[in-house]
């Protein structure tokens, strides 16, 4: 084929500007090849971070937090509830305060355990189906969040000095003579383990709770390792003894009971047979969302739906920084890199085509018509490029593989006062913390950043070259071709 | 006998205003087909505008140029390419070989757009640089080649798609007498024996041949038109 033996023996005699062209090109490819690994990489980092928190786009959770109207934290019994809340409370958590002359005479030993929600207003459990039928649901599960306190000792001589607190009472401490414990228990449905407090995808050692009626628990690894348990031990609830069959972490973000059991063994221990106070809904797509966020908003007075997108939203620390560098800086530099790339090799070849009016237009003169002049250029920028996208895809392997070598660690981290700040917008902060609600897992975790590059950006590589190539020549071959060959062969060179 | 070339009151001016220059200034021409035709002049006479006018590499400022019946400045410009392909062939005074291409590469540059096989190209290639006597040099590249052998190589190409004219300008200009002599010799070769048009286009009308008719150019006019006694090559 002449015409491209001619191209193969223009490209070899130009041979340093060939070079230089495609060099241009491939830095620019390059360029775009390794931003776009590395934001691969904090794409995988990312994902990696937040997997566990299962359903990120499509899952939430709906909750009815008490609100306060006005002043700071206050106890189910204080000023700031309304007086309808203040008589749910009451009702789910028993008498607003109990004297500890109550339990029994001066010195005699006590032993008491309540379970209290002070911060979430239940559901009746029959909302859940409700829930479930709007329409952009997917499905529901019920769920239940309670604070178990445990609270031990002697009736003290002087019983009117303060009891345990209760109802998001300020903690004052039990006196000394009094033990305390609390711990958040969760209670799971599991028929619909994906759709619960934990997931099997967060067990780490063990198995998941089993459906039937085995008293079953699973551990938070942290409270896990705080107490010294592990699978095979038992932790009691109101003097019922639950084998734990498995430990659960949570994710960097994520809700975290201490306890998990299953909703219904929960639900008559607390004394909430039928209540629940989290429906965990999951939608049939992302953009189902806000629709249905809106609907169980208005439908259930009080209730505040919280996306799994909310608590993915609280990680924070140098890998969403670098994410949203990359999100911002990564396409202005890539589009930068291109440019600069496509403008140097468009200036490359019509400077080279510049030096070639008189070879261009003897080929006019001798018979070739225009567009067999603009072919002939834009096939060799054509393959310019190509090279280009080679020395770009080398540069772009380069760049990542050096990414790779170095190892950039990064921190994903959530802060303390994301966990006091609750759930989501409005939620009465410190109660959340305190009662009834699994706690928001903060502090840090390390990741290494890596820059894979795969086969699609590999072909985006050489096919921006190519591209770059093309309007190259066929620019630079357009402009030589349409000088008039009188005019052409006039040019010195 | 209707001429193979007609130019009627063809002027090609450029610039314009005070800058106006007047390349060709009203030139009445016409060049009978098999007819060698000499235009001589200095420099800046006009010479190499009428040749381009006659190529169809360029259009008057005003006038007609017909050739064969066709006005040339009507023709779009793919048909002038084609044109250029099947009927003309050109020879410079710079050579204007393709650097990078060897001989025969040179000569396929003239052919390939007539969509040869690859084997009918090469063939033809050969069989024209032997012509002209280079058949040994055909895989050399012009650099390698001396200024008479470019020019036979340039020749070879003109010839590729066996024209009815070769328009040839200065071809010996940037030779020595002896080799510019060899050239002559082979246009007129070409003209006997193929009965070719030529025209040729030289500041030095000594190598007009007597049979051959000479226009003489000044300040853009051709000063005879008609066939003149010229001195014997």
């Amino acid at each position: 084929m002449f015409y491209l033996s001619y191209v193969f023996a223009e490209l070899r005699r130009r041979r340093a500007r060939t070079l230089l062209t495609a060099l241009g090109l491939g830095v620019g490819v390059g360029l775009v090849v390794t931003v776009s690994a590395l934001s691969k990489g904090l794409d995988h980092a990312q994902d990696k971070v937040l997997a566990p928190l299962t359903g990120v786009g499509t899952d939430m959770s709906v909750t009815r937090p008490l609100k306060q109207s006005g002043g700071g934290p206050q106890g189910f019994g204080g000023q700031g509830l309304s007086q309808s809340e203040r008589d749910q409370l009451q009702k789910e958590n028993g008498p607003q305060r109990f004297g500890l002359r109550n339990l029994g005479k001066p010195g005699q030993h006590f032993e008491n355990d309540n379970f209290v929600s002070a911060a979430q207003l239940s559901f009746p459990a029959t909302e859940v189906s409700k829930i479930a039928s709007f329409p952009g649901a997917k499905d529901a599960a019920a769920g239940l969040t309670v604070t178990s306190i445990h609270v031990s000792g002697t009736v003290p001589k002087n019983s009117q000095q303060a009891g345990p607190p209760q109802g998001g009472e300020q903690p004052v401490g039990p006196p000394p003579n009094v033990d305390l414990n609390s711990l958040t228990v969760s209670g799971v449905d599991p028929s619909k383990p994906t759709l619960a407090a934990t997931s099997p995808s967060q067990i780490t050692t063990g198995r998941y709770l089993k459906s039937g009626s085995a008293r079953e628990a699973v551990l938070n690894t942290s409270y896990a390792r705080r107490n010294g348990l592990g699978v095979g031990d038992t932790v009691t609830l109101k003097k019922e003894k639950f084998k734990v069959v498995g430990l659960s972490k949570a994710p960097l973000g994520g809700q975290a009971s201490d306890v998990y059991v299953k909703l219904d063994q929960l639900q008559k221990l607390s004394g909430r047979v039928f209540r629940v106070n989290t429906v965990y809904v999951r939608a049939k797509s992302t953009g189902d969302v806000a629709g249905l966020s809106k609907r169980i908003e208005s439908s259930f007075s009080g209730a505040q739906v919280t996306t799994s997108k909310d608590l993915a939203d609280r990680v924070g620390g140098s890998l969403v920084d670098a994410k949203n560098l990359a999100n911002k800086l990564g396409a202005a530099l890539e589009i930068v890199g291109l440019l600069a790339a496509f403008l140097i090799a468009c200036l490359l070849t019509l400077s080279s085509v510049a030096k070639r009016v008189r070879e261009l237009g003897t080929l006019k003169a001798i018979g070739w018509r225009q567009g067999l002049v603009v072919r002939q250029v834009a096939v060799e920028s054509l393959l310019q490029g190509a090279l280009g996208g080679l020395f770009g895809v080398a540069i772009g392997i380069a760049g990542a593989l050096a990414i790779d070598a170095v190892g950039p660690s990064l921190t994903a981290s959530v802060a303390q006062a994301a966990q006091a700040a609750g759930p989501g917008p409005g939620a009465p902060g410190a109660l959340v913390a305190a009662f009834g609600q699994g706690q928001v897992t903060s502090g840090s975790t390390s990741i290494s950043l890596d820059a894979p590059v795969d086969v699609t950006l590999i072909l985006l590589a050489v096919g921006l070259a190519l591209i770059g190539g093309l309007v190259a020549g066929s620019v630079g071959g357009l402009r030589a071709a349409r000088l008039r060959p009188a005019d052409a062969l006039r040019h010195i060179e | 006998m209707t001429p193979l070339y007609d130019l009627r009151d063809v002027s090609r001016h450029y610039g314009s205003g005070e800058t106006l220059v007047r390349a060709l200034d009203g030139i009445d021409l016409e060049i009978d087909s098999g007819e060698f035709l000499v235009v001589a002049g200095p420099s800046g006479s006009g010479k190499t505008t009428l040749l381009q006018l006659l190529g169809g590499l360029d259009r008057p400022s005003e006038g007609q140029v017909l050739f064969d019946g066709r006005d040339l400045d009507g023709e779009a410009d793919t048909d002038l390419a084609d044109l250029r392909r099947r009927t003309l062939g050109f020879v410079f005074q710079q050579f204007n070989l393709i650097p990078t291409l060897t001989a025969a590469g040179n000569v396929e540059a003239a052919l390939a757009p007539a969509g040869l096989s690859t084997a009918a190209r090469h063939g033809r290639a050969r069989e024209l640089l032997e012509r002209v006597k280079l058949g040994h040099r055909a895989d050399h590249l012009p650099s390698q080649l001396s200024g008479g052998e470019q020019q036979r190589v340039a020749i070879a190409r003109a010839l590729a798609n066996e024209p009815t004219v070769l328009l040839a300008d200065e071809p010996t200009g940037n030779l020595d007498s002896k080799t510019g002599a060899e050239v002559i010799d082979l246009l007129r070769g070409l003209w006997k024996g193929d009965g070719l048009t030529v025209v040729l286009v030289t500041h030095d009308p000594s190598i007009a041949d007597s049979r051959w008719r000479l226009v003489r150019m000044s300040d853009g006019r051709a000063l005879t038109g008609r066939p003149e006694e010229s001195p014997a090559a």
